[in-house]
């Protein structure tokens, strides 16, 4: 990958982590904000692989690769505890 | 092993993949700000961004180097595996409280049987964040000022309800 692209890509990148946080903090419901914050590990997650993609060091993709399964258990126990009560 | 037979076109192909993911994931984005209820945000945001990782990651495979490849293997199979499971959970959370349907012309057949019931006096249309939360409130103030009627209770709450 050519380092403008990998500049103009990363710039955008953040714009859009940015812009989901502030859907984050506006979002009118409670579950739209499990959602939003779901999708801004994924755009983390996103940006974390652009970068090991440019630097060509795989570092960075163990922090994805903990973001990704952390996310997941997070998104299920904000739904599940918003739906019935309890977690487990 | 790839570029070998890729040539000298692996740099414009990794550029190709990350701006079609780029542009992917400001439709999600727009998705998630534009739609007015969480069952269609859930559209956006499910599907939209995580088209868009695995596009980033299908550029860094042209990268060549293998303990790259590795990981983006893997983390592209946890996230195929782990964002539909997250996805259902939260629509079966939203279908459990009854979230409020904001989309124009959206008609919420669950809420139907909550009227029937008389736990629900009217269709809410935007009051509230979910159904769920104004029955909650309901029923603590009924507790706190005696049993809240609204107009067409009959008296017999307690009633089978016939599908």
């Amino acid at each position: 990958m050519h380092e403008i692209v990998f500049s103009a890509a990363a710039l955008w990148m953040a714009v859009l982590i940015v812009i989901s946080l502030i859907t984050v903090v506006r979002a009118r419901s409670s579950l739209t904000r499990v959602l939003a914050l779901d999708m801004v590990t994924l755009l983390l997650i996103a940006l974390l692989i652009l970068y090991s993609d440019s630097r060509r060091v795989g570092y960075y993709l163990d922090a994805a690769l903990v973001l990704s399964l952390l996310s997941f258990l997070a998104t299920i126990a904000a739904a599940r505890y918003h739906s019935e009560g309890e977690i487990f | 092993m790839l570029n070998d037979r890729l040539g000298n076109i692996g740099p414009y192909l990794a550029d190709t993949l990350v701006v079609l993911g780029i542009i992917i994931m400001t439709l999600g984005v727009i998705g998630i700000v534009r739609m007015p209820d969480v069952y269609t945000k859930m559209h956006a945001a499910s599907k939209a961004v995580f088209l868009g990782t695995i596009s980033f990651t299908m550029a860094s495979i042209v990268t060549n180097e293998w303990e790259i490849i590795a990981r983006v293997i893997l983390i592209s199979g946890i996230l195929m595996v782990t964002t539909p499971i997250a996805s259902q959970v939260i629509a079966r959370a939203a279908a459990i409280e009854h979230e409020l349907m904001r989309t124009p012309g959206a008609v919420d057949e669950s809420v139907y049987d909550l009227v029937l019931r008389d736990e629900l006096a009217y269709l809410p249309v935007e009051r509230g964040e979910s159904v769920g939360a104004m029955i909650r409130d309901r029923k603590q103030r009924s507790e706190l000022n005696g049993p809240l009627r609204h107009p067409h209770a009959t008296g017999k709450e307690d009633r089978e309800v016939t599908p």
